[in-house]
């Protein structure tokens, strides 16, 4: 029998693996996706963004997505139809293997919206269990282990920090940064250089950046991006008390009533399989984790694993906001600016944050964050951006072929990326299909998708903000896109933490209410999201649950 | 274009055409257009003539390219049944204006039929596949079979990220 048994090995599982390990405790780790390492990992567009390698065929797994037509009726279509796909990086180190590395701390706020911006009609909002100043170390730490690099600015929203500066320099940045402090200044903004998971150098027994100019989507060749693998599971593994199981896909949580017991497991060759442990740790991602509990029914537990108040999957939250992108053309710069504008490798670091909160008509209004960065070096993808006008239709052509030309040759797409809360509902949540079973025969997750529309409006307001931002350094063919399409990689929620089995799945320790083994680590415990990127927060907030844990194995309580 | 000239056209540009001989399982080498892929292939002539520098699509093994995109697991039978019927459907709209095929129209009534097509759903959903892949081809990495010594890349100065792949992968 082990001690841990953790399900899934990405940013919510590897920091147990990695705290307990090392403390001596035998821990397993189930991985559904495979075991890729550095050198696996290939600037292959084709097979990386465009077959989409790195997570499950759809027609041999999928979801079921429901959304609402204009008559308001739900209507659900399977992903192997639409080719939606809700999935993320499927592999060990999950889809921190894929991260662009955009690393910001939520803000003292975040961690109670309801309490300081009020209750907003629809919206099912709380304030979180715990406060700012708890996760902080836990925030410092991932800094230091998981490696964070970028340089401390002072603004107005500056969260408190325990350490003055980032332990790791900034990764080498592109001329245009210094533009746009420019641009900053003339519009009395604050430049935020926006810090990274990625580490400029060798540091921490991994490689440094190479600069390969594809981050984004990719795997890391040399191990400097904080993935999970890299900088957590590879130190586990080197206790000798860590196993990690990868094409291994856990589909049932047994219980007796009080503890969970056994979970079972198909391995790659499809045979089913079970291991025991004193302690679990469901990280598998938020849809994922949620649908694992709606599938482990039991006579204690007939709608699910820790469902019996039928809480489970409910208020699923993303990432809301969505992006934007100007032109920057070699004809509007000096001859200087042309030669570096085409500069690659380097990345942009910049965000602002002027507007994680507001006021508007005389209230304030929470915002949100935008980071700034080139086009994805894609090349498919940026040819393609230029196939239609701007009346969307299609040209082809020589007149096509210039425009693709002038886009990679004559001019440098600058863009932006808006985070604002998805606030969460009783529209947006994670069920089971039934009747539609993966290729093991389990049945499907299938995710209501709603998002309130106070969502659309920040975003919009944001984007707005980005957009005179880019006006001001020069670029042309301004536009933006703010939508309610959910970005399946920003997920949270499912799970919450909160006071009591009636209103939540989880207590502030990530513990299950309803059974006294069974966390839960990954994204799902979040009641709302913060206007940032999740990943760090899942890291900080599995390092303190793994504190918890410790501290429960220390005193003997398992 | 009468169809017998078509094919000797076709037939000129193959075998001008240095194949990946390591092309590994994807993209392979076709010697004789059947269709779907005369019509197919005369369209992408259309949507990419030479210009402005960019090279022949035939150049990089698009046909091939596109033979294996219709093997490929990882596309959405969706996409398939699209890229195979609009053959047929422009085909059809060709008929109906001008009676004759697509390839044996007159460029200027090819462009006609292309623009005509291109205000239909369909017509924009096929042309846009049509487009996408051919740009896949062009931007692939040379393992894959197309993208021929890499003259996709050269044409815009694009540097691929390092590492390259070394083989095709297969995905699943």
């Amino acid at each position: 029998m082990y001690d841990v048994c953790i399900i899934g090995s990405g940013a919510g599982g590897a920091p147990i693996a990695y705290e307990l390990s090392r403390a001596g405790k035998r821990v397993l780790v189930l991985e559904k996706g495979r075991y890729y390492t550095e050198k696996d990992f290939f600037k292959d567009e084709l097979a990386v963004s465009r077959r989409d390698i790195y997570t499950p065929p759809l027609d041999e797994e999928q979801h079921v997505i429901e959304t609402q037509n204009s008559d308001g009726e739900w209507e659900a279509v399977e992903s192997r139809k639409s080719g939606w796909n809700f999935w993320n990086g499927s592999m060990v180190g999950g889809s921190s293997n894929l991260m662009s590395g955009y690393f910001h701390r939520m803000k003292p706020n975040d961690f109670k919206l309801l309490s300081t911006y009020g209750k907003i009609e629809g919206a099912n909002i709380v304030d979180w269990m715990i406060d700012y100043k708890e996760l902080e170390p836990y925030y410092d730490k991932v800094e230091k282990i998981v490696g964070v690099s970028g340089r401390v600015v002072k603004h107005p929203f500056l969260e408190p920090r325990s350490s003055a500066e980032y332990p790791f320099k900034p990764t080498w940045e592109h001329p245009i940064s210094s533009w746009f402090d420019t641009a900053c200044q003339k519009l009395g903004l604050y430049s935020i250089p926006t810090a990274r998971a990625v580490l400029p150098s060798d540091a921490l027994e991994r490689k440094g950046c190479s600069y390969s100019n594809f981050c984004g989507s990719y795997g890391c060749a040399t191990g400097a991006k904080g993935n999970a693998r890299s900088a957590l599971l590879n130190k586990a593994l080197k206790t000798g008390n860590c196993t990690i199981l990868s094409d291994s896909f856990v589909y049932k949580i047994d219980n007796d009533g009080k503890k969970a017991t056994k979970i079972h497991y198909y391995n790659k060759n499809g045979r089913s399989l079970h291991a025991e442990a004193k302690l679990f740790v469901l990280a598998a991602q938020a849809v994922e984790s949620s649908r694992l509990l709606l599938n482990s029914k039991s006579s204690r537990f007939k709608n699910g694993l820790l469902n019996n108040y039928g809480q489970v999957g409910k208020n699923l939250i993303f990432s809301a906001g969505g992006s934007g992108e100007g032109r920057l053309r070699f004809e509007d710069l000096p001859k200087e600016k042309q030669n570096v504008l085409l500069l690659r490798g380097a990345f942009v670091n910049r965000s602002l944050q002027d507007w994680y909160e507001f006021e508007q008509e005389g209230k304030k209004i929470k915002g949100g964050t935008i980071d700034f960065l080139f086009e994805h070096a894609n090349p498919t993808n940026r040819a393609m951006g230029e196939v239609y006008d701007k009346d969307l239709n299609l040209i082809w052509g020589e007149r096509l072929q210039q425009r693709i030309k002038y886009a990679f040759i004559r001019s440098r797409k600058f863009v932006f990326e808006v985070f604002n809360d998805w606030l969460p509902t009783d529209d947006c949540f994670v069920g089971v299909d039934e009747n539609v079973k993966d290729k093991w025969g389990v049945p499907v997750a299938k995710i209501r998708l709603n998002s309130h529309n106070h969502d659309i409006e920040v975003g919009s307001f944001l984007a707005q903000k980005a957009e005179t931002l880019l006006k001001e350094m020069g670029a042309v063919e301004i536009r933006s896109n703010i939508s309610s399409a959910p970005p399946p990689n920003l997920v949270a929620g499912g799970c919450r933490f909160g006071n009591n089995e009636e209103n939540s799945v989880l207590d502030r320790n990530c513990k299950a209410h309803a059974l006294d083994n069974l966390y839960v680590t990954d994204a799902s415990f979040m009641p709302t999201g913060g206007s940032v990127p999740y990943t760090w927060t899942i890291y900080a907030n599995s390092f303190r649950v793994a504190d918890k844990i410790l501290k429960r194995f220390h005193d003997k309580e398992l | 274009m009468k169809r017998r000239k078509f094919i000797a056209y076709s037939a000129v540009l193959l075998s001008s055409t240095v194949f990946a001989k390591e092309a590994g399982s994807y993209a392979l080498q076709v010697s004789v257009l059947k269709e779907p892929y005369q019509t197919i292939s005369m369209v992408i002539n259309d949507l990419f003539p030479s210009g402005v520098g960019m090279p022949n699509p035939h150049s990089f093994n698009v046909i091939g390219f596109l033979k294996a995109v219709m093997q490929d697991k990882r596309v959405p039978a969706e996409k398939k049944k699209i890229l195979r019927n609009g053959t047929g459907w422009i085909n059809q709209k060709a008929q109906n204006h001008y009676i004759k095929n697509y390839i044996e129209l007159s460029p200027d009534q090819r462009q006609k039929i292309l623009k005509t097509i291109s205000q239909k759903q369909w017509g924009d959903t096929w042309l846009w596949y049509l487009m996408n892949y051919t740009l896949e081809a062009m931007f692939s990495d040379p393992v894959y079979g197309a993208n021929i010594n890499e003259t996709g890349w050269l044409w815009l100065d694009y540097k691929p990220g390092l590492p390259r792949p070394l083989k095709v992968n297969r995905y699943v």
